[in-house]
């Protein structure tokens, strides 16, 4: 065997062991992999006068001792007098996959009939561990104070769509929509300005944070916020239509319940509920 | 010109130290020559081997709806017991991309598998074809399978086989070849993945 020869045979084993030390630690970490739930698909007739919703929650371990520790620890660095979430927006990332199919032209045996266009929308609603937010109720409470008044406020949705019968569209709400959701939530639950003349409320939900922070001036600029622990999927639409959609979850730090051993995060959000104007 | 006898004498005289100087000549001994063997079996190592390959992982199976075909990287580490039977440990990574009319269509997937397999190898010359086969384990990145009603866990049982080609390179160390090989995935609602990947072969 030449010198020439030995080096090559050393690069090759070199590379050959890098590559197997490669794939384990890939296979190890999984470069944060998602991790998908699917929801239960959403029937509509069209004709609803509260459009159909479905949702799921979010299962997250507790946190060990240490990791109590830790949260404790960078809520006294941060100072802000505040908990630190245990499921934050900055260690867990959800995105909602989803797929609308005009049913129209079929009836409800599946048998051929003739459809028609629709529009339909999709409305996302949920919870934090702290702060659960119902577009309905807020809806409601608002109509108590001016029924002539109506206000649709949800947490996140999607652009109107028109869709021909028969016809699917697949769409994504991205996490930085569930970036700017947890945003909006955290604002209207822990950082709710109480003067009744601020914009929080509605200036959050309007306003994407990046353009305009209206009604976030209550909330430190060094805050940890919590991620959604809970999705609901509203489709609003004017014909008859399904709605199937999976929920993708980026967990850094292996948050998410998936060992036996480990015991369930019980959260207990508080709704949220618009002052009343009279 | 005709010389005369004394000058014939003179010359006689005169070259014939040319003929009592030179060295006595003796008969040379040969033998018969020995066949040539091509190629040199020296040079064909043997025992200690690598692989890096690298090709394509394709599903068969009810995961050929949704899982496209995807580019694959491997590497094996083996031990030539025989000339012609081995042992081997492979690791083989690929990406896939969902496809289909579900929601997660566009997804990204990777699929893991590790084998223990035994090899077969006949060789002519330069060439070889070979027959391997072996069992592991096939873990995939994420649960995309289970969303998708495949497969209830990440991490299953694997086996199969397949063959290839190998050209030597008379360097001694060195080979090439191509490779398929099909493999049952068990916990992926009755699948099955082909292999195929080209590889450079290193042997100590």
């Amino acid at each position: 065997m030449t010198e020439n020869d030995r080096r090559i045979g050393s690069l090759i084993m070199h590379g050959a062991l890098a590559l197997l030390a490669g794939l384990a630690m890939i296979g190890c970490q999984e470069l944060n992999a998602p991790l998908y739930f699917t929801g239960a698909d959403i029937v509509a007739t069209g004709m609803e006068d509260t459009p159909p919703t479905t949702g799921l929650s979010l299962r997250f371990r507790n946190p060990t001792d240490k990791e109590r520790q830790a949260l404790q620890m960078q809520a006294d660095a941060l100072g802000y007098g505040m908990d630190v979430p245990w499921v934050s927006r900055d260690k867990v990332h959800i995105e909602l996959l989803y797929k609308i199919t005009n049913t129209s032209n079929r009836d409800d045996d599946g048998n051929p009939v003739e459809g028609r266009p629709g529009t339909f929308n999709v409305l996302v609603d949920g919870a934090t561990e702290y702060t659960k937010y119902d577009y309905q109720i807020v809806s409601d409470a608002i109509a108590m104070g001016d029924p002539d008044e109506a206000v649709f406020f949800p947490l996140m949705q999607t652009m109107p769509r028109m869709l021909a019968a028969g016809e699917s569209f697949s769409g994504v709400l991205r996490e930085d929509d569930f970036d700017e959701g947890s945003l909006d939530i955290d604002a209207l639950g822990r950082w709710l300005d109480a003067d009744p003349a601020s914009p929080t409320f509605a200036g959050v939900l309007i306003n994407d944070s990046d353009v305009n922070p209206v009604g976030l001036n209550l909330v430190p600029p060094n805050v940890v916020l919590p991620a959604m622990v809970e999705i609901n999927v509203i489709l609003q639409t004017d014909v008859k239509s399904t709605c199937q959609y999976v929920v993708r979850v980026r967990d850094d730090d292996d948050r998410l319940l998936h060992n036996d051993s480990d015991s369930l995060y019980q959260t207990s959000p508080t709704l949220f509920q618009p002052a009343v104007m009279p | 010109m005709r010389l005369s006898l004394p000058k014939l004498m003179a010359a006689a005289l005169a070259t014939s130290w040319l003929l009592l100087g030179s060295a006595p000549a003796r008969a040379q001994v040969t033998s018969e020559p020995s066949a040539v063997i091509f190629p040199d079996p020296a040079k064909f190592a043997r025992g200690f081997f690598t692989e890096g390959e690298v090709g394509a992982v394709t599903f068969f199976g009810p995961a050929s709806d949704t899982i496209a075909p995807g580019f694959a990287v491997g590497a094996r580490l083996g031990y030539d017991i025989f000339r012609f039977f081995a042992l081997q440990l492979h690791a083989l990574g690929s990406t896939h991309e969902t496809k289909g009319d579900t929601p997660v269509a566009g997804q990204l997937l990777q699929t893991y598998q590790g084998t223990i397999e035994g090899k077969l190898t006949l060789r002519f010359v330069q060439w070889s074809l070979f027959a391997e086969g072996g069992f592991g384990a096939a873990r995939m990145s994420t649960n995309l399978l289970y969303a998708l009603d495949l497969a209830r866990y990440r991490t299953g049982f694997t086996a199969g086989g397949g063959g290839g080609v190998d050209y030597h390179s008379l360097s001694r160390h060195f080979s090439i070849g191509l490779r398929a090989g099909y493999f049952v995935l068990f916990d992926v609602s009755s699948s099955q993945d082909l292999i195929t990947t080209a590889y450079l072969r290193y042997t100590f």
